[in-house]
């Protein structure tokens, strides 16, 4: 089932068939929900954001001429919704991550790896919000540089840039993640 | 990302567990899904196509009823149209009447004046029979350069002055084989014979008739 594209889905979908929106909401919520919760890092205010992002793409999937660049399209309005709520509300400080819960009992090297996940996270929370933007949907998305430059609104080679001093952050934040 | 160590950034960003929306949401939204379609079905190709035939067969039953719009009125509008095409025309051509010898010769010309610019026009003045007494004819008014519509109005007011003329007593009252007759019984027979077939404008001319006794 999961094989289905997004393209055949939208059109069953527009043809009155909403178990089809299922598999498409199914395939694609997680990677647009964390994209979201990078950004804001709040949980209510994610939820908002992402819960305006599926409404819109309900509202406006019939009017989408090229359904075969549905994840573009998705990112794309996840990315204004975000842009959007940063107008209203200026970035407040960060919630502690509490995503990743203690354990006691793991291992050293899971402990280990989970270090450098938070760090990782706190290391994204110190980039610029367009470069963090640029590195998250390159994650979260799969998409290519030329997709997420038409995304951001700027050129390929400005999206590339962002994302080499992204890396250059993260690799130094992460001095030793890497054995 | 060619570079080994971004590889492993990404790989670790990967492990790191995914934040999930709540389950009330993601009910939420699929709600919304469900009621959507009902809603605001997109107008597909197809759609779009019934709707377009469907104007396009409502612009050609308008059409075709305006086609149909009583031909008298069409007549008319023709007319009144005609009448300022043809008018310069027909007064070009009257005036040369003028010059020419009689009223009737000046009645033809009318009618070939109207032929090229007014064939409907022309028609209609086919339809009306050209003039036979010289009497009637005379006493026809002069075509001063009129419009069309004014000379077929002249020719039917013509025709009808002939018919009214055709029951003056002194006419017979348009029966000819009176002419002569002085049995006031047989006029009565024949007058009788007309109001039972409900004559009565032939009756009364007969009866005036009888009354001047011109029964000669």
């Amino acid at each position: 089932m999961n094989d289905i594209a997004d393209e055949t889905l939208i059109r069953q979908y527009r043809g009155g068939n909403a178990a089809a929106f299922d598999q498409l909401y199914e395939r694609h919520r997680l990677p647009v929900y964390n994209y979201i919760f990078r950004q804001v890092k709040m949980t209510a205010q994610a939820e908002d954001i992402f819960q305006d992002v599926w409404f819109k793409v309900i509202q406006s999937l019939h009017q989408l001429d090229t359904p075969s660049q549905f994840p573009a399209w998705l990112f794309t309005i996840a990315r204004n919704k975000i842009t959007d709520h940063w107008r209203k509300k200026k970035p407040e400080p960060l919630e502690n991550e509490d995503e990743l819960e203690s354990h006691s009992a793991v291992s050293e090297q899971i402990a280990f790896i989970r270090s450098c996940m938070e760090r990782l996270l706190a290391l994204l929370q110190t980039l610029k919000p367009e470069q963090r933007d640029a590195f998250v949907l390159q994650q979260e998305s799969g998409l290519t540089l030329e997709e997420i430059a038409s995304i951001a609104e700027c050129g390929r080679e400005t999206i590339k840039s962002r994302l080499r001093y992204a890396m250059q952050k993260l690799r130094k934040g992460l001095e030793g993640c890497d054995e | 990302m060619n570079n080994p160590q971004d590889d492993k950034i990404a790989e670790l960003y990967q492990k790191i567990p995914k934040a999930r929306p709540s389950e009330i949401l993601d009910a939420r939204i699929r709600q919304e899904a469900r009621r959507q379609p009902r809603q605001g079905r997109s107008l597909t190709p197809y759609r779009w196509f019934s709707v377009a035939a469907l104007i396009v067969l409502s612009v050609g039953v308008v059409l075709r009823i305006i086609d149909e719009v009583p031909v008298e009125q069409s007549l008319q509008e023709n007319l009144e149209l005609m009448e300022m095409d043809a008018a310069p025309v027909i007064k070009e051509e009257s005036k040369a009447v003028m010059r020419a010898d009689g009223v009737t010769v000046q009645a033809e010309k009318m009618k070939k004046a109207a032929q090229p610019a007014a064939p409907l026009a022309r028609m209609k003045v086919q339809q009306v029979p050209a003039p036979v007494e010289s009497s009637t004819v005379a006493s026809k008014p002069e075509f001063t350069g009129t419009s069309q519509a004014e000379y077929d109005m002249e020719s039917l007011s013509d025709t009808l002055a002939r018919k009214e003329a055709q029951f003056l007593p002194e006419n017979y009252c348009g029966m000819e084989q009176l002419r002569g007759v002085t049995d006031k019984q047989l006029l009565q027979e024949v007058l009788d014979q007309l109001l039972s077939e409900k004559q009565l404008q032939q009756a009364e001319c007969l009866k005036k008739l009888m009354n001047r006794g011109l029964s000669e």
